[in-house]
């Protein structure tokens, strides 16, 4: 198989499951793909059988841990096919690389940077500071010179328009 | 490829409720009630609970957003305060685009050899799941409790990670470091001299020799068991200090398992490894320890004691979702159970700590464990929401609940 042919593989079946996996792993479920219905579906069925007296004590918690059984079989389903495993084992190493798939991050990243551009200087600065430059609530409330509950509105409405204007992907 | 969903087919409201939740779940403690609420809500229907997934995600990514900081916060609010403290949801369309945006162009030219093999990667270790934190720009790998990851480096070196562990892997031309700060991990090295692949744990330096080993990293010491192969194993304080991976003293963190640092991995028990009598062991600070296939060593934060064999597929037990117990302590026991499953079991009665367990249990399904306990004479199991307690069975006039 040359490099070409292999590439092309490669992608090709990225394209067919791996990527499909990756986005609803990464959670991003606003491309369509056939599966994530039912996956989530899944998932939300196996919450439903979970003991509310349970569940209540740390939700979310349960809910990932849900996720990650469902997306774990899922994976194993998908990684049974015979071509798949020969192929994972002819991946050529690439030096200097991190494992995990450099370029998509950094594509969706891209697309973050311009959802985020698009709002509101007060709401940009209350997610960067929180979230990227790890401030306090309050830290941040007093650097935008706004109430604890101001900063959680802007961080609200920061996360739900990156969500609502992210580009469907490529 | 795939057309995304129309936006008009979105429902807004559930996400603008799935945020609210979001910010409130991240910026502080939930009381009862509004867990409850939470609960009930992500109940509602798929969609509600796809919402959380996906905003939930998204928070995710914005921490790693723009990591060579190159947006100011602080230049946003300057802008803002120009602005006279007029809060607009859209920004202003005349307004210039923001240019810290920019991303290097080093950054930006991917050959398509590349791509191809960061999409095959994702297929690869069966990836990212929800809550797995990566940071692919400090190499930092996280999992959390029962969750294991499969991590296939550049190089096809293969890293198993388990249950609430933590590395960093910083691999350089001719370097292959990864620095496990807490936890478990297994490595399959692809064994190349001129490019010595590293591990550091606390206060252990392993060399690979073309191996598979287990690192684990306790709260006082780590110990190390070769699979296959050999390693070298040395006190990181003869280590050149490498100022790229900051040094964390192993050993000085004080858990509650301080008082009892012998015999915590599961397979080691009944080998006579009592690593709480350091009298025995080699002065650390010397040479390095040629460590093969079969033996293990435990090297506490001033003493590396003397190797021991034992049975590797035990060791590596955990990577099949198996805990394995030959005749271990209830204490260590508990500890790897509690490292998967988010109700903690609690051993109540300090004389049941020492209660030796034989056997093979799922590391998913503390269910199995409880079965065994209750069976056992004299000892009682009590469930709550919270915890599972393990009393001693004349104890049981203890309020349940």
């Amino acid at each position: 198989m040359t490099v070409e042919e292999r590439d092309a593989l490669v992608t090709g079946l990225a394209a067919s499951h791996g990527e499909r996996l990756r986005r609803f792993l990464a959670t991003r479920l606003r491309a369509a793909s056939r599966d994530v219905p039912d996956l989530i579906q899944e998932v939300y069925l196996r919450l439903l059988r979970v003991n509310r007296p349970e569940s209540i004590r740390n939700p979310e918690a349960y809910l990932f841990t849900i996720a990650n059984h469902v997306l774990h079989q899922y994976a194993l389903r998908q990684s049974a096919s015979p071509e798949a495993a020969e192929l994972l084992e002819s991946i050529p190493a690439t030096d200097g690389t991190d494992p995990s798939s450099e370029a998509e991050m950094q594509q969706r990243m891209e697309e973050l940077d311009r959802a985020l551009s698009q709002l509101s200087y007060k709401a940009q600065a209350a997610l960067i500071l929180y979230r990227r430059d790890g401030f306090s609530l309050e830290e941040v409330a007093e650097k935008l010179g706004v109430s604890l509950a101001m900063v959680k509105k802007y961080l609200v409405k920061a996360i739900l328009h990156c969500r609502l204007n992210l580009p469907p992907e490529a | 490829m795939v057309p995304s969903i129309p936006e008009s087919k979105l429902n807004t409201h559930i996400y603008g409720e799935a945020c609210e939740w979001l910010v409130a779940l991240r910026t502080g403690a939930m009381g009862a009630v509004s867990r409850e609420c939470f609960d009930a809500w992500l109940r509602k229907s798929p969609e509600h609970l796809r919402a959380y997934l996906e905003v939930s995600s998204l928070w995710e990514d914005v921490a790693l957003h723009d990591p060579l900081r190159s947006v100011s916060a602080e230049a946003h609010i300057s802008r803002a305060k120009a602005q006279h403290n007029l809060v607009s949801f859209a920004a202003p369309q005349t307004r210039d685009a923001p240019r810290g945006f920019e991303q290097p162009p080093a950054l930006r030219a991917r050959t398509r050899k590349t791509r191809a093999f960061a999409l095959a990667a994702s297929v690869i270790a069966a990836l990212l799941a929800v809550g797995f934190e990566i940071d692919t720009h400090r190499g930092m790998y996280t999992t959390g409790i029962g969750e294991q990851r499969s991590l296939t480096l550049a190089d096809g070196s293969v890293i198993e990670l388990d249950a609430e562990s933590r590395i960093r892997v910083n691999y350089q031309t001719n370097t292959r470091e990864v620095e496990l700060l807490s936890g478990e991990a297994l490595f399959k090295v692809v064994h190349n001299p001129p490019r010595p692949f590293v591990v550091k744990s606390g206060a252990v330096i392993i060399r690979d020799l073309g191996t598979v080993f287990d690192v684990y990293r306790k709260p006082r010491g780590t110990t190390v068991t070769v699979i296959e192969g050999q390693v070298a194993v040395r006190p990181a304080t003869v280590a050149l200090p490498n100022p790229n991976i900051p040094q964390r003293p192993g050993g000085t963190s004080i858990g509650p398992s301080a008082t009892a640092p012998g015999g915590e991995h599961s397979s080691q028990s009944g080998q006579g490894a009592d690593i709480g009598v350091p009298a025995s062991g080699n002065e650390a600070g010397h040479e390095e320890l040629l460590l093969s296939a079969g033996e293990q060593v435990t090297v506490l934060p001033n003493v590396m004691l003397p190797p021991i064999h034992v049975d590797v597929a035990a060791v590596a037990a955990w990577s099949d979702h198996k805990l394995v117990f030959e005749s271990a302590p209830l204490r260590q026991v508990v500890r790897s159970f509690n490292r998967y499953n988010a109700r903690p079991i609690v051993i109540e009665d300090p004389a049941l700590e020492n209660f030796r367990v034989i056997g093979v249990f799922s590391s998913t399904d503390p269910g199995s464990l409880l079965r065994f306990l209750s069976a056992q004479p004299g000892i009682s199991v009590i469930e709550n929401e919270k915890e599972v307690r393990v009393t001693r069975e004349d104890e049981k006039k203890a309020p349940l609940q």
